[in-house]
């Protein structure tokens, strides 16, 4: 049979995070997870902050990535993001700090809506962060 | 004529200055290859994104990009100035001097560009030399929006962000005519370009690849995407600018302490022979004394 391969590209500001052939990708779409195979329809589809699935001869890759578009052509997805980091990447321990901290902002009174606005985003960023990370070992 | 001493003395403090000036010059040159690293690095991301501009820009303005005219109102926004408002300019200079006309340029230009406004104008400042630039300020009507400083040299996309959301934020909330960034670019190690960019409003986008975009399916709709694209855009330019600006100021750091370790040099080189010849005298006098004082005695 032949095999059709997914091509699976990250783009970060800063450089190409992860250029790898996949089987299978989910990706946090706008309006909720959009799973990916090979012969997809080309779209560009908005990505909220989320969890990217990579899979890959039964081998899971997990990556947060923070926003950003997807654009996917014949047999190739491009992400676009500001930030995609690996789980084994993200450093736990901090990314609970962040969520703690911006759990207490979001919990002080008297906040205008920007600040309220900019602490949950950073909890959910946390959060997404955090819960890659615990699949690290999987 | 300096004694003998004081020149040693000079002598010391010149070459603990050329050390200090060398040193200077291979952190600069190290740093600035990582720099030009970096600008290389942040090309694809700006490429692609600036493709993807293009093609939406051209499927909402009915297959020509340039003509915003189709847009709806708050994608037009980017796109058309409000001739009625007032200016931004975003100056962005280094955290330190020591690298020759650097910063002196940009304030140059930037006066320059002061005295053509005629009215009121804001500012945003990027690295320590252009906040203490507009803090000096003076005869102008100026209100500074944002303070950035201590980027540099290790300037990440969270900065372009934080930057562009400013300037953005201003944009839409003062209502403004347009944003110019002056900032200097990259061209190659011995030479840098000063560069007055308007980045607000958008320039009319180049007309997209042909076929791209053809057929997609799009998630949120077109103008949505757009929306939403449009400060991403942006904030990867300022990225570019930023990571110019930096290996700029890294370049001109190199090139100035390079001029300034010859110099050095060169001082020693002249303070080394003054110092020889007097030594050289002083023997010869010694000498002459000596060869005086046993004649004296001989006769």
């Amino acid at each position: 049979m032949a095999e059709k391969i997914l091509e699976v590209e990250m783009v970060t500001p800063e450089k190409i995070s992860f250029r790898e052939p996949a089987d299978f990708v989910v990706i946090p779409a706008f309006q909720g997870e959009l799973g990916v195979l090979p012969d997809h329809a080309p779209s560009l589809v908005q990505l909220k902050v989320g969890e990217v699935r990579v899979t890959k001869g039964g081998q899971v890759h997990h990556f947060a990535i923070s926003g950003g578009f997807a654009e996917i052509k014949k047999n190739k997805i491009s992400l676009f993001a500001e930030t995609a980091e690996m789980a084994d990447e993200i450093d736990a321990e901090r990314a609970r700090q962040a969520f703690e901290r911006a759990k207490a902002e979001t919990l002080k009174p008297g906040l205008d809506p920007l600040t309220m606005a900019g602490a949950e985003a950073s909890m959910r960023r946390a959060q997404i962060r955090l819960q890659v990370a615990s699949k690290r070992s999987r | 004529m300096a004694s003998l001493r004081e020149i040693r003395r000079k002598i010391k403090s010149v070459k603990s200055t050329e050390q200090i000036t060398k040193a200077m010059k291979m952190v600069a040159a190290a740093r600035m290859r990582r720099a030009q690293q970096a600008i290389l690095a942040a090309r694809p991301f700006a490429v692609r994104l600036d493709e993807l501009c293009r093609g939406l820009a051209e499927r909402i303005g009915k297959n020509s990009a340039s003509d915003s005219a189709n847009f709806p109102a708050s994608l037009k926004r980017y796109f058309q100035s409000n001739s009625q408002g007032a200016s931004l300019i975003v100056l962005i200079a280094a955290d330190k001097g020591l690298c020759g006309a650097f910063n002196s340029n940009l304030i140059r230009a930037s006066l320059g560009w002061m005295q053509r406004q005629n009215h009121k104008f804001y500012a945003i400042t990027v690295g320590r030399k252009s906040r203490d630039f507009f803090k000096r300020l003076k005869g102008f009507d100026c209100e500074v929006l944002h303070e950035m400083t201590g980027i540099f040299p290790k300037v990440s996309f969270t900065h372009a962000e934080i930057l562009g959301q400013e300037i953005l934020k201003a944009y839409f909330e003062k209502n403004l005519s347009n944003v110019i960034v002056v900032y200097n670019e990259f061209k190659s190690v011995a030479q840098q370009k000063l560069v007055e960019f308007p980045i607000l409003p958008i320039a009319p986008l180049a007309k997209a690849l042909p076929g791209s975009l053809v057929d997609y399916e799009f998630e949120p709709k077109e103008d949505v995407l757009l929306e939403a694209l449009l400060p991403r855009y942006l904030k990867a330019q300022i990225y570019r600018i930023l990571l110019e600006s930096q290996a700029a100021e890294l370049s001109a750091r190199m090139n100035a302490m390079d001029a300034a370790s010859k110099n050095a040099k060169e001082i020693r080189a002249s303070l080394n022979l003054s110092l020889n010849r007097q030594r050289q005298a002083m023997i010869t006098k010694e000498i002459a004394e000596l060869v005086g004082g046993a004649e004296a005695l001989a006769s």
